[in-house]
C-alpha cells in the first residue's frame, strides 16, 4: 500500500503525462472506451507501484504501463472475436490548427485533409509495434532511448522499427496520392 | 561514406542520435548526393505532416478527475478492521450454508436461490451495503481489480432508471463474489457476479420467500440478481445487464 504522503506526488505525474498517456492508449486501441479502461488499469499499476519502483523517468515508465495495457486490451478483443475491421472511426479534429484555418481556399484545404488522412490511414496499416514508435518519437519526441523502455526492447530494435515505420508509411501515403490524383 | 552507410544513419542524424562524428560524415554526405538528399526531406515532410496534421487525441473533459478518484479510492486502506469480521463471519455462515446442503435433500436450486436471498437481506444490514460507494462505473470496476481474481463489467443504467449505488465484495457458495447494487426507486438490487461459468445459460427467474432471483451465465461469469422490486423492473435490469 502506497503511503498517502506520495499521492500528491503521483496525482502530480499523472497531471503532467495523462495527454501524451491518452494519445497513445488511443492509437494503440480501437475505440475510445478501450484507451480509457487501458489507461484506468495502468494508473492504478502505476500508483500501486510508484512507492516502490520511484522511476527516474516517470514519462517513460507511465507509457510503459499505457502501452502494456493498450496490448492486453487488443489480445482480449481479439480472442473475444473482434475483427480489425471493427475499428473505430476516428472523430473529425475539430481543433485541429489546420483544418480550422479560415483563410484556406477549398482546393488547397481539400489537399491537406487529404494528406492527413493519408496518414492517418497509413499509421493505422501499420503494426502496432511499428506505429507506437513512429508516434513516440515524431510527436512526443521521446529520445531512442527512452522509447527502447517504453517497448521493451533494445535501442537497435527501435531504429530498425523506426526506420521501416518510416519507409512504409511514406510508401503507403504515395500509393494514396497516386490514386486520388 | 557510401549511401548505403549513410541511408541507415539519415533516421538518426534527424533524430538528434549521432555522435558529433558520424552526425559531420552523414550531413557531409547527404550535402553531395541527391538520392540520399531525398531521403532526408521525404523524412523531413512525414515528420511535418505528422506534427502539423494528425489528429491530437486530447483527453476528453473529466478523464483526469475520473483516474485521479479511482487512485484515491484506491489509497484508502482496503479493509477496515470491523468489515474484515463481518466477511469473516459471512465466510463461516457461508461455510455452514455449504454444509447443509451436503446433508439435506432439499431441491439444489431452490437452496441455491435461498442462498442469494439471504446475502441479499445481508447487505442491507446498516454499514455493509457497499465497500466502494460510487455511481461511477469508473471508480467502482477498478475498485474490484486486485481484491477479486476475475474482470467485473460494470455500468450504470442511471438514464434507464437503475443508477448504480456501489459495489462491494460478498461470498456466495463459499467464494467470493462481486456484488454490484443497483436502485430502483426506493428498492435496491443485488447483482452477483461471479466465476466460472463454463458455458452460457440463459436466464432462468423464480421466487424465494418473497424476493426475485434471476439467474444466467454470460461470458465465463455467473450472474444472478436479486430483488424485491417488480419482476417487470427486475427483467428489464436482467435485459440491461445482458446487453444487446
Amino acid at each position: 500500500m502506497p503511503a498517502s504522503t506520495s499521492l500528491p506526488e503521483f496525482e502530480e505525474t499523472l497531471r503532467a503525462h495523462l495527454p501524451a498517456a491518452h494519445h497513445l492508449a488511443r492509437w494503440l486501441t480501437r475505440t475510445q472506451a478501450d484507451a480509457e479502461d487501458a489507461l484506468q488499469e495502468a494508473v492504478l499499476r502505476a500508483f500501486r507501484s510508484f512507492d516502490r519502483l520511484r522511476p527516474t523517468s516517470p514519462r517513460a515508465w507511465l507509457l510503459r504501463l499505457v502501452r502494456n495495457c493498450c496490448y492486453d486490451l487488443r489480445k482480449q478483443r481479439e480472442r473475444e472475436g473482434e475483427s480489425a475491421l471493427e475499428e473505430e472511426a476516428l472523430p473529425p479534429d475539430a481543433d485541429s490548427p489546420v483544418l480550422g484555418m479560415p483563410a484556406e481556399s477549398p482546393e488547397r484545404r481539400l489537399l491537406r485533409m487529404a494528406d492527413a488522412r493519408a496518414l492517418e490511414d497509413a499509421l493505422r496499416d501499420l503494426l502496432p509495434e511499428y506505429r507506437e514508435v513512429f508516434l513516440l518519437r515524431e510527436i512526443e519526441g521521446l529520445a531512442y532511448k527512452e522509447i527502447a523502455e517504453v517497448a521493451g526492447v533494445p535501442i537497435g530494435t527501435v531504429m530498425s522499427r523506426l526506420s521501416r515505420a518510416r519507409a512504409q508509411l511514406r510508401t503507403s501515403m504515395v500509393a494514396t496520392e497516386r490514386e486520388t490524383a | 561514406m557510401t549511401c548505403i552507410e549513410a541511408n541507415r544513419l539519415i533516421g538518426p542524424w534527424l533524430d538528434d542520435e549521432l555522435d558529433v562524428r558520424s552526425t559531420v560524415d552523414v550531413e557531409g554526405h547527404v550535402a553531395r548526393c541527391p538520392a540520399c538528399g531525398r531521403e532526408k526531406e521525404e523524412i523531413l515532410a512525414l515528420r511535418e505532416t505528422a506534427r502539423e496534421k494528425l489528429p491530437r487525441f486530447d483527453p476528453p473533459p473529466g478523464l483526469e478527475e475520473r483516474l485521479l478518484r479511482s487512485v484515491r479510492a484506491e489509497a484508502v486502506p482496503r479493509l477496515r478492521p470491523a468489515r474484515r469480521w463481518l466477511r469473516e463471519a459471512a465466510l463461516m455462515a457461508a461455510a455452514a450454508a455449504v454444509a447443509i446442503v451436503a446433508t439435506s435433500t432439499v431441491r439444489p436450486g431452490a437452496d441455491a436461490s435461498s442462498e442469494i436471498v439471504d446475502a441479499h437481506l445481508r447487505s442491507l444490514q446498516a454499514g455493509h451495503l457497499t465497500d466502494v460507494a460510487s455511481s461511477d462505473q469508473h471508480t467502482v470496476k477498478p475498485w474490484f481489480q486486485g481484491r477479486i481474481d476475475f474482470g467485473v463489467p460494470v455500468r450504470d443504467f442511471a438514464a434507464q432508471g437503475f443508477p448504480l449505488i456501489g459495489g462491494r465484495l460478498d461470498m456466495v457458495d463459499g467464494r467470493p463474489v462481486a456484488a454490484l447494487v443497483y436502485g430502483r426507486r426506493q428498492h435496491l438490487i443485488n447483482v452477483f457476479v461471479g466465476p466460472v461459468a463454463d458455458r452460457d445459460r440463459p436466464v432462468r427467474a423464480d421466487s424465494t420467500r418473497g424476493y426475485r432471483v434471476s439467474s444466467w451465465a454470460q461470458g465465463g461469469l455467473k450472474y444472478r440478481l436479486v430483488t424485491d422490486v417488480n419482476a417487470a423492473d427486475a427483467d428489464l435490469l436482467v435485459a440491461l445487464l445482458r446487453g444487446p
